[in-house]
C-alpha cells in the first residue's frame, strides 16, 4: 500500500479514525475495569476505618460518614466521622467509638489520617492514609507515634491537648522532622475536636455497615463466576 | 534474522535509552526511589514502547506525515490510559507509588522517539523488537538506578534491609541523589562501554 | 652562561603562588580554631584532623588511580584548606564515619569530577556540608554546647531568631516568642563565642580578625565580604523598620544578631571568596555578594532551615560564569 498524501481529506479521515479506535478502545478496557478499581478503593476506605476501631473493627457497624469542618488560620480542615457501635440501631448505648479521617498540614503537603478512638476520646490506632513526608524522616509518621521510645507514643492517650516537647507539650517529635510531627498531632487533635458532640444525638442519615458491604462483596464474587 | 537481533540488543547497550541517548529523564529521576519502583515504571513504559511500535508501524502507511506526530500521541497516550487504568484496578500497591508518573509516559521521549525514528520506517516485527530492546534497556537501567539508590539511601534492596538504616545516606532518596547517581553511572557505563 | 633561557614575558614572578595563598588562608582560619578547641575540646581536635585527612587522601587517591596523573596536587594544599573548612562546617561531636562520606564528596565530587583545582563550579567544602545536611538532617544540628556555658541548651540562636521574626505578630504565641528572646545569647557572647554551633561557627571576633588578615596580605579583596555583611545588615535592618520584630527586640540587636551567629562570618570571609568559584572583577564581585547576602536572608527569614549561608554561596556559585560577563574593557578595545 502506498502513503497516503497529506491532502486535507486524509488528514482528517486518518485522524479522526485513529481517534475513534482509541477512544472505542479505552471505553472497553474503562468498562471492564471500572469495577475493580471502585472495588479496591472502597475496601482501602473499609480497612483503614476497621483497622482503627476497637478490636480491629469486629463486631462492629458504621454509621453513614459525617463531615465536620472545623475552621482553622490555614483554611478549613474538613474532618470525615465514621461512628461505629455495636448493633445496627445506633443508639448511643451502643457506641463504641469512631474512626476519624483527618488532615494535617504537613511539611510536604497535606497529611491523611485515619485515627481512631473509643468513647472517652483516648486514642486506639492510626493509620496514615496518604502523605508527602520526606522519605526517611517525616514518613516515619506512619510508625513513629505507634512504637514504644521515649515519649513518643500516643497510642491509649487522651486526645486533645498532644503536642510536640518543643511546643511546650510531652510527646517526642521525629528527630529532625518537628514540621511533620507537629502537623501530625495537630490533625490528631483536630480530629478529636471534630468528634465532640455539639448537638446530643445526631440524626443517622444513611445506614451501610461493615457487614453489608462484605455481603455485597461476595455477591458480586459469585457474578463474575 | 541477525538484523533482528541486532535492533534488540541495540536498546539495551548500544543505545540504551537512559545511559547513551538521555531520553526519558523525568521519569528516570523522579520514579527510582527504590528498585521495585524504577522496575515497575520501566515495565510500564515497556508495554507502552512495544504496543504504540506494533500500532504505530501497522498504520505507517496510513498516517500522511503533515499528522503524523498528533495521531502517534493518540496512540501512544491510548495505550498509557489503559496500562494506568489496569494498575489502578489490578496492582494497587504499585498504582499507588507510580501514580503520579503513568501519565508522564505519554510525553516520555523515549516513546515518541522510537515511534518516529524507527516505527514509522520498519517493518512490524522489527518495530516491535526494537520497543523491546529499547524497553528492557530502559527497564535495566531504571531498576539499577533505582537498586542503588535504595542501597545507598535506605539500606534496601527489593524492600530487603541489608545493614542498619542509622548508616544510610539519605540524600540518594531525595532529588540530588538521583541527579549524582545517574551523573556516576552514565560516566561508569560509557566508560565501560568504550572499552 | 647555558642558564639564560629566552622566553617571552613576562619574566618577573611575584612569588604569589597557589600554595602561598592557600597558606595564608589556612593561618587566617587558626585563631577561630584555637577558640573552637577550647570550647569545644577534644571534639573540635578529632573531627579537624580525620576531615583533613580524609580530604587529603581522597585526592591523591583519585588523582593517582582514577585520573592516573603524574603531577600530584597535593602539595598545593588546597585539599587540606578544603578539609579544615569542611570541619568548621560540622559539630564537633559528629560521628567519624559522616565525617569521612564528607569528605569524600566534597574531593570526589566537588572538586575532582570536575577536573581537579580551578575546575570545579562549586566550592567543595560546601558541597560536602550541604549533602550530609541533606542526608543525616539530624547528626548535622544537634550541636554540642561550649563546656562552659550551662545556661543554653537546645537549638543554635538562629533557630530562635526565626521564631521571633516569624510569629511576632502572632499574639497567642507571645509567651513562647519572649521566651525565644530570653533564650538568646546577649551580643557579647556571640562575638565571643559562648553559643552552640558548628566548628567555625562558635566565634565571630576570631573570624573578623582572620578575615582582615587576609584583607591585608591581599589574599583576598574586600568586595564579597564587605558586600555580603552590608546586605546582610540592610535586610535585617528593614526588618525591624517595617514593624517585622516583635516588642523585647530592637533593631540594633536583631542585626547584631544576624550578623554575628551562625555561618555569616565563615561564609563571607573564608567560602564566598574562593577564588576558583567566585567573580573576577569588582563589579562582578559585589553583585555576587548581594546575591549571597540577600538569598542567604530570605532563607533565614521565610525558608525551612534555620541557617542559609551554605545554600546561598552555592547557588550563587552557579552565576558566577554569567557574573564574569561583568568584565573590563579589553587593552584597545572601543566600547559601542
Amino acid at each position: 500500500m502506498k502513503k497516503l498524501e497529506s491532502t486535507f481529506m486524509n488528514m482528517v479521515l486518518s485522524l479522526v479514525l485513529i481517534a475513534s479506535v482509541a477512544a472505542a478502545a479505552l471505553a472497553a478496557i474503562f468498562s471492564l475495569t471500572e469495577e475493580n478499581i471502585k472495588k479496591q478503593e472502597a475496601e482501602k476506605q473499609q480497612q483503614a476505618i476497621s483497622y482503627v476501631l476497637p478490636n480491629r473493627g469486629e463486631g462492629a457497624i458504621v454509621a453513614a460518614p459525617d463531615t465536620v469542618t472545623i475552621p482553622d488560620a490555614k483554611g478549613d480542615i474538613e474532618v470525615v466521622i465514621y461512628r461505629a457501635y455495636s448493633d445496627s440501631c445506633f443508639c448511643d448505648s451502643l457506641y463504641i467509638g469512631a474512626a476519624v479521617q483527618t488532615t494535617g498540614n504537613g511539611f510536604g503537603g497535606p497529611q491523611e489520617i485515619m485515627v481512631g478512638f473509643d468513647p472517652n476520646g483516648v486514642i486506639i490506632d492510626y493509620q496514615v492514609l496518604k502523605h508527602q513526608e520526606t522519605p526517611g524522616l517525616g514518613d516515619k509518621i506512619k510508625d513513629w507515634f505507634k512504637t514504644d521510645a521515649g515519649h513518643q507514643n500516643i497510642l491509649h492517650r487522651q486526645a486533645g491537648t498532644l503536642a510536640v516537647s518543643k511546643a511546650g507539650g510531652d510527646v517526642d517529635a521525629i528527630t529532625a522532622a518537628t514540621i511533620s510531627s507537629k502537623a501530625f498531632l495537630k490533625a490528631i487533635n483536630v480530629a478529636y475536636t471534630a468528634l465532640q458532640p455539639k448537638e446530643e444525638g445526631q440524626p443517622v442519615k444513611a445506614v451501610t455497615s461493615a457487614s453489608q458491604i462484605h455481603v455485597q462483596k461476595e455477591e458480586t464474587e459469585v457474578k463474575d463466576e | 534474522m541477525s538484523k533482528g537481533l541486532q535492533t534488540l540488543t541495540n536498546g539495551l547497550l548500544k543505545e540504551n535509552p537512559t545511559f547513551v541517548l538521555v531520553l526519558g529523564m523525568c521519569p528516570t529521576l523522579a520514579t527510582t526511589t527504590s528498585a521495585l519502583n524504577g522496575m515497575s515504571m520501566g515495565l510500564a513504559t515497556l508495554f507502552v514502547l512495544v504496543c504504540s511500535n506494533i500500532v504505530i508501524s501497522l498504520l505507517k502507511n496510513l498516517i500522511p506525515d503533515k499528522v503524523r506526530i498528533p495521531a502517534f500521541i493518540v496512540v501512544i497516550a491510548t495505550f498509557v490510559t489503559m496500562v494506568q487504568l489496569a494498575m489502578q484496578a489490578y496492582l494497587p500497591a504499585i498504582y499507588e507509588v507510580l501514580g503520579l508518573f503513568i501519565p508522564l509516559i505519554v510525553v516520555n521521549c523515549i516513546v515518541l522517539g522510537r515511534a518516529e525514528a524507527f516505527a514509522a520506517k520498519n517493518s512490524v516485527g522489527l518495530s516491535a523488537l526494537d520497543g523491546l530492546g529499547m524497553g528492557l534497556g530502559f527497564t535495566l537501567a531504571l531498576t539499577l538506578l533505582g537498586a542503588i539508590r535504595e542501597i545507598l539511601g535506605a539500606g534496601k534492596i527489593f524492600g530487603t534491609q541489608i545493614y542498619d538504616s542509622t548508616y544510610t545516606t539519605l540524600i540518594f532518596v531525595l532529588a540530588p541523589g538521583a541527579f549524582i547517581a545517574l551523573a556516576y553511572l552514565m560516566a561508569i557505563v560509557n566508560k565501560l562501554m568504550k572499552k | 652562561m647555558k642558564n639564560f633561557i629566552v622566553a617571552p614575558a613576562p619574566h618577573a614572578h611575584s612569588g604569589d603562588s597557589v600554595r602561598r595563598n592557600m597558606l595564608l588562608v589556612i593561618l587566617a582560619l587558626l585563631p577561630a580554631y584555637v577558640v573552637s578547641v577550647l570550647e569545644f575540646g577534644y571534639g573540635a581536635l578529632i573531627t579537624a584532623a580525620i576531615s583533613v585527612c580524609a580530604c587529603v587522601c581522597t585526592e591523591w587517591l583519585i588523582s593517582r588511580f582514577l585520573l592516573k596523573e603524574h603531577k600530584q596536587t597535593i602539595g598545593d594544599l588546597s585539599a587540606v584548606l578544603t578539609g579544615l573548612l569542611l570541619a568548621f562546617n560540622l559539630p564537633s561531636n559528629i560521628d567519624w564515619w559522616i565525617i569521612l562520606i564528607g569528605a569524600v564528596v566534597a574531593i570526589g565530587i566537588g572538586k575532582m569530577s570536575f577536573g581537579g583545582l580551578g575546575q570545579n563550579p562549586f566550592n567543595p567544602a560546601l558541597v560536602g556540608r550541604v549533602f550530609l545536611l541533606i542526608s543525616f538532617p539530624a547528626q548535622m544540628t544537634t550541636w554540642p554546647q561550649p563546656a562552659h556555658v550551662d545556661a543554653w541548651t537546645g537549638a543554635t540562636p538562629l533557630y530562635y531568631l526565626k521564631y521571633i521574626v516569624k510569629e511576632h505578630a502572632n499574639t497567642t504565641a507571645a509567651n513562647d516568642v519572649a521566651q525565644s528572646i530570653d533564650s538568646l545569647p546577649d551580643l557579647m557572647q556571640s562575638l565571643l563565642g559562648a553559643m552552640g554551633g558548628s566548628l567555625g561557627e562558635v566565634c565571630a571576633l576570631a573570624l573578623i580578625i582572620g578575615g582582615i588578615f587576609l584583607i591585608c596580605t591581599r589574599v583576598i579583596t574586600w568586595h564579597i565580604p564587605v558586600s555580603i555583611i552590608a546586605t546582610v545588615a540592610l535586610f535585617a535592618a528593614c526588618t525591624g523598620w517595617f514593624g517585622g520584630l516583635p516588642e523585647g527586640m530592637d533593631t540594633c540587636h536583631y542585626v547584631g544578631y544576624e550578623l554575628l551567629t551562625g555561618g555569616l562570618m565563615l561564609g563571607a570571609f573564608f567560602m564566598a571568596t574562593d577564588y576558583v568559584t567566585s567573580p573576577m572583577t569588582a563589579k562582578g564581585k559585589i553583585l555576587f555578594g548581594i546575591g549571597i547576602g540577600f538569598i542567604m536572608m530570605v532563607i533565614r527569614t521565610w525558608g525551612n532551615y534555620p541557617e542559609g549561608m551554605s545554600f546561598a554561596i552555592l547557588i550563587m556559585n552557579a552565576v558566577v560564569p554569567l557574573l564574569n560577563k561583568f568584565r573590563p574593557t579589553r587593552f584597545g578595545e572601543i566600547k559601542k
